[in-house]
């Protein structure tokens, strides 16, 4: 999959949750989940189970904990479809 | 040090379906689970359960000044004791312990963690579109007996808010959560 996509299809996944419209303006690797998109703490948890069911991935606690921007989650998915 | 978090019980229904696959599963410990599918109220449970860890995990940034992290199963609830609308809890956070204090009401809850049990607070429960900040300013100049003007709140390279004097950082603990139509701040009134 290219980053193209998987930026493409990690944006229509956090789309329902951005409480700031604007930051998906500039969506790009360097978006913040909270501080860029302000996304509410509770509707991580939803991000990361979309991202799980989208990618047919599973996404460990460890994982979880880092996945806080477009960069760490680009990562996170990268290596898990990886060691697939 | 201190930490907060609101929870506006309308705009939770809204934003978050606890009730999907995975969720609870991944918020919370299987003795957290159980607290919540054997309350009567379980979705109120829920985000009592959730407000401990939030704030839990600000006032232990805070006192250690960490990176942001995403990991609510380390943070493990406990009710100690619950009476009409309050709520003591303790929350272990590896080899920390944090005491939480919530009073929930009809339309929302509020949560206080500090590492002590009895901490000394200023509290302010705002509704609609007042300026939490302004009102946590106004708190501050009268504790610290400083000009409102000069004072400003900034935030650190961790994301950790901090609040400025004419540009210096004054060494005060507070905490800000807003949540749907509500927001809250809570102001320590003794050092730590």
């Amino acid at each position: 999959m290219s980053d193209k996509e998987l930026l493409e299809k990690l944006k229509n996944i956090v789309t329902p949750y951005v409480q700031d419209k604007e930051g998906l303006e500039n969506f790009d690797e360097n978006t913040d989940f909270l501080n860029d998109l302000k996304i509410n703490s509770a509707n991580l948890v939803d991000v990361v189970l979309d991202v799980e069911d989208e990618f047919n991935i599973e996404i460990d606690n460890d994982s979880m904990n880092d996945m806080l921007s477009v960069l760490d989650a680009k990562k996170i998915i990268q290596l898990k479809l990886a060691g697939k | 040090m201190i930490g907060n978090d609101i929870v506006d019980f309308n705009t939770a229904a809204l934003q978050s379906n606890w009730q999907r696959r995975g969720f609870l599963e991944k918020l919370f410990t299987k003795n957290e689970q159980s607290l919540i599918l054997n309350s009567e109220f379980p979705e109120r449970r829920l985000w009592l359960l959730w407000a401990m860890k939030e704030a839990t995990y600000k006032a232990h940034q805070r006192r250690f000044k960490l990176f942001r992290s995403f990991n609510p199963k380390q943070l493990n609830c406990e009710i100690i004791d619950a009476e009409n609308n309050s709520v003591l809890g303790k929350v272990q956070n590896q080899d920390f312990s944090y005491y939480t204090q919530t009073y929930i009401g009809e339309d929302y809850l509020h949560c206080i963690a500090s590492q002590f049990q009895q901490k000394k607070t200023v509290q302010k429960i705002l509704s609609h579109s007042t300026d939490i900040k302004q009102e946590l300013i106004l708190a501050v100049s009268a504790l610290k007996k400083l000009p409102l003007a000069k004072i400003s709140i900034k935030k650190d390279g961790n994301f950790i808010p901090y609040l400025t004097f004419d540009g210096f950082a004054i060494n005060c603990d507070f905490s800000i959560s807003h949540h749907g139509i509500f927001s809250a701040f809570v102001l320590s009134l003794t050092q730590s």
